[in-house]
């Protein structure tokens, strides 16, 4: 039933699997982060955009108010806020592409978007 | 391996092995419908397991390859018909086709044994569609999934290649 072929193949195929498992997740460590952007916008029109790979804080002043934002290890927060509600600094971080904080008070959404060529995480593919 | 005598090259339409393959295919389809009950597999429309490859790996091992290639081509149009799309249908002839070449070549160097041509099997069945897959979709992000294929196809391989040998002594000792 088993030859030791067999029991080689079995095994470097495992062994195989979970190397390329390992270089992929690491891949995806350094690489991931380093595509995406934090798009700022007020009123629906764009203000700035910011690489997710760069720790940064800065502060968007507008009419309506000011938030405080700040990008970290790739997740990008609003900090704080002088809107009544609050809910944007509330909500917490967000890294995936097609995220977005939104601060309804001061028109201000800060979505993240993939600079790559068409490449978007998937959630799921459905039929 | 052991050769029944049954040897698809006589020709002839022996009722025994005429038997054989149908009951085989009946099984084939049985394993079919288990995997469309599985329908969101890897999160990739229409990959599959590759449960039916056991009904081929049976065929294989007891010296009928042509009743192999022929269970698995009605097994895919029926299945495909019944419980499929369009997609899981070039899903399946993907798979079907890429494990039979490799498991033919497998046995023909005949370093390896019933467990390690069926995970060979199994695994090449789930890198064909993976390709497939990647064709459709698209996006080079699918090669995150190759890992999981292929350690996929192989528990599915020694899973099969297993109940594979238990079949084949049984029937043995059926004769």
């Amino acid at each position: 039933m088993f030859k030791r072929n067999d029991i080689i193949l079995t095994l470097s195929l495992t062994a195989s699997a979970l190397t390329l498992w390992a270089v992929l997740a690491l891949s995806g460590l350094f690489l991931g982060k380093a595509d995406k952007e934090a798009v700022v916008s007020v009123n629906g029109i764009e203000k700035e955009r910011y690489p997710l790979s760069e720790d940064v804080l800065f502060s968007v002043n507008t009419e309506y108010g000011e938030n405080v934002v700040e990008i970290k290890d790739g997740v990008c927060f609003v900090r704080s806020a002088d809107c009544p509600d609050r809910l944007c600094v509330k909500q917490g971080g967000i890294s995936r592409t097609g995220e977005a904080i939104i601060c309804l008070p001061h028109r201000l959404t800060v979505k993240i978007e993939s600079t790559g060529a068409g490449e978007e995480d998937y959630d799921a593919v459905t039929r | 391996m052991s050769d029944t005598g049954n040897n698809d090259s006589h020709n002839a339409l022996n009722v025994r092995s005429l038997a054989f393959a149908g009951v085989l295919l009946a099984a084939a389809l049985i394993l079919s419908y288990v995997e469309s009950l599985v329908p969101f597999f890897f999160g990739v429309p229409g990959m599959k397991l590759g449960l039916p490859n056991l009904a081929v790996v049976l065929l294989l091992f007891t010296g009928r390859k042509k009743t192999a290639l022929a269970v698995n081509i009605l097994r895919i149009a029926v299945s495909g018909l019944l419980f499929g799309s369009l997609f899981s249908i070039i899903f399946s002839i993907a798979g079907a086709a890429a494990s039979y070449a490799v498991m033919l070549f497998m046995m023909r160097n005949k370093k390896y044994g019933i467990t390690g041509v069926s995970v060979a099997g199994g695994v090449s069945h789930n890198l064909a569609q993976l390709l497939i897959a990647a064709y459709v979709v698209k996006t080079s992000g699918i090669v995150y999934y190759s890992p999981v294929l292929i350690f996929a196809g192989t528990v599915t391989g020694m899973a099969i290649g297993a109940a594979a040998s238990l079949m084949i002594r049984a029937f043995e000792r059926m004769k």
